[in-house]
C-alpha cells in the first residue's frame, strides 16, 4: 500500500505517520486507500497546507466512519459486531450487502476470514 | 455571521472547490449532496450554481424521471466546463440505478463530474442497489 502511494505522490506531501494511519484505514483495500489519500489531500488544500498530516488522515476516517452511518441498518450492527469478534461470518445472505458496501472486507490466507472496515472500529467499540 | 450560516456557506463552498479542481486538473467527480428539504435544496443549489459560474464552470440539469441512462446522456452532454446537476434518482429506481452501477467506468472515462441530489433514503438505496457506482464517489456533502 506504501508503494502504491509514493508510486502516485512524492514522499514528502505526506508526513510518515500520516501515511501509516491512512494505510491501517485503508483495511489493505487500494480503492479505500485511493479514497483515503483524496480526502486528506482536500483537507490539506482546504487548510493551505502543502503537506499531508495525521490530521487530515484523521478527517478521513471521520467522513468514511460518516458515509457508513448513513447506508447501515440497525440489524447491520450485530452482524458487524460478530464478524470483528469471530473474522468469520454466518449466513452469506446477511452480509452480501456488507460485502458491497465494504463495510465488511474478506480476506484469503489459507482459507477465507473476514473483518469490520478499520474505520468502523471506533462506531462499533461504543 | 451565525453558525448555521457559516456551515451552510462553508459546505457549499467545499462542494464548488471539489467540481473546480476536477476541472482545473481534468478528472471525474461524482458528489452526492444530501439535503432534508426542498427549499434547503433550492437553496444550496442557486449559492453553487453562482459559485461555479464565476469559476467557468456550466451547470446541466438532468432529471432522471425522464432519463434513465445517465451514463449515456452525461457521455453525449459532456464538455470539460459542464457540471452535471441530477435531480429525483428515486423517479428512476430501479433502471437508473442499473445503468450507472453497470456503466459507471464511462462516468470516469469522460471525466464527468456530477453532483446527485439525494435524500438520505435515496442514498442508503443507490448504495444497496448500485455498490459499484457508490464506491466511485469522491464525497458525500450533507446539508441538514
Amino acid at each position: 500500500m506504501r508503494t502504491f502511494v509514493y508510486k502516485r505522490m512524492k514522499e514528502e506531501l505526506i508526513e510518515p505517520e500520516a501515511l501509516d494511519l491512512a494505510i491501517k484505514m485503508s483495511g489493505g483495500v487500494f480503492r479505500e486507500g485511493a479514497r483515503i489519500m483524496q480526502i486528506a489531500a482536500d483537507g490539506a488544500i482546504e487548510k493551505e497546507r502543502t503537506c499531508i498530516s495525521k490530521e487530515d488522515v484523521e478527517r478521513a476516517e471521520r467522513e468514511i466512519r460518516s458515509d457508513f452511518k448513513r447506508i447501515l441498518k440497525s440489524d447491520d450492527y450485530n452482524t458487524l459486531n460478530e464478524i470483528r469478534k469471530s473474522n468469520d461470518i454466518r449466513g452469506i445472505e446477511k452480509i452480501e450487502h456488507l460485502l458491497h458496501n465494504l463495510s465488511v472486507l474478506e480476506y484469503e490466507n489459507e482459507e477465507k476470514w473476514y473483518d469490520i472496515h478499520p474505520t468502523l472500529e471506533e462506531l462499533l467499540k461504543k | 455571521m451565525d453558525e448555521a450560516k457559516a456551515a451552510f456557506e462553508g459546505r457549499v463552498s467545499r462542494l464548488a472547490n471539489y467540481l473546480s479542481r476536477a476541472y482545473k486538473y481534468n478528472k471525474p467527480s461524482i458528489l452526492f449532496a444530501m439535503y432534508l428539504s426542498e427549499f434547503l435544496r433550492s437553496d444550496v443549489e442557486n449559492s453553487l450554481e453562482s459559485a461555479l459560474a464565476d469559476q467557468g464552470l456550466e451547470v446541466v440539469s438532468v432529471d432522471t424521471a425522464n432519463f434513465k441512462d445517465l451514463p449515456a446522456f452525461f457521455a453525449a452532454k459532456n464538455s470539460d466546463n459542464t457540471v452535471f446537476f441530477v435531480y429525483n434518482l428515486d423517479k428512476g429506481f430501479p433502471d437508473v440505478l442499473q445503468y450507472l452501477n453497470f456503466k459507471r467506468e464511462v462516468l470516469v472515462e469522460h471525466h464527468v463530474k456530477a453532483v446527485f441530489w439525494v435524500r438520505e433514503v435515496e442514498l442508503a438505496r443507490i448504495s444497496l442497489d448500485a455498490p459499484d457506482f457508490f464506491a466511485f464517489r469522491n464525497r458525500v456533502v450533507v446539508f441538514m
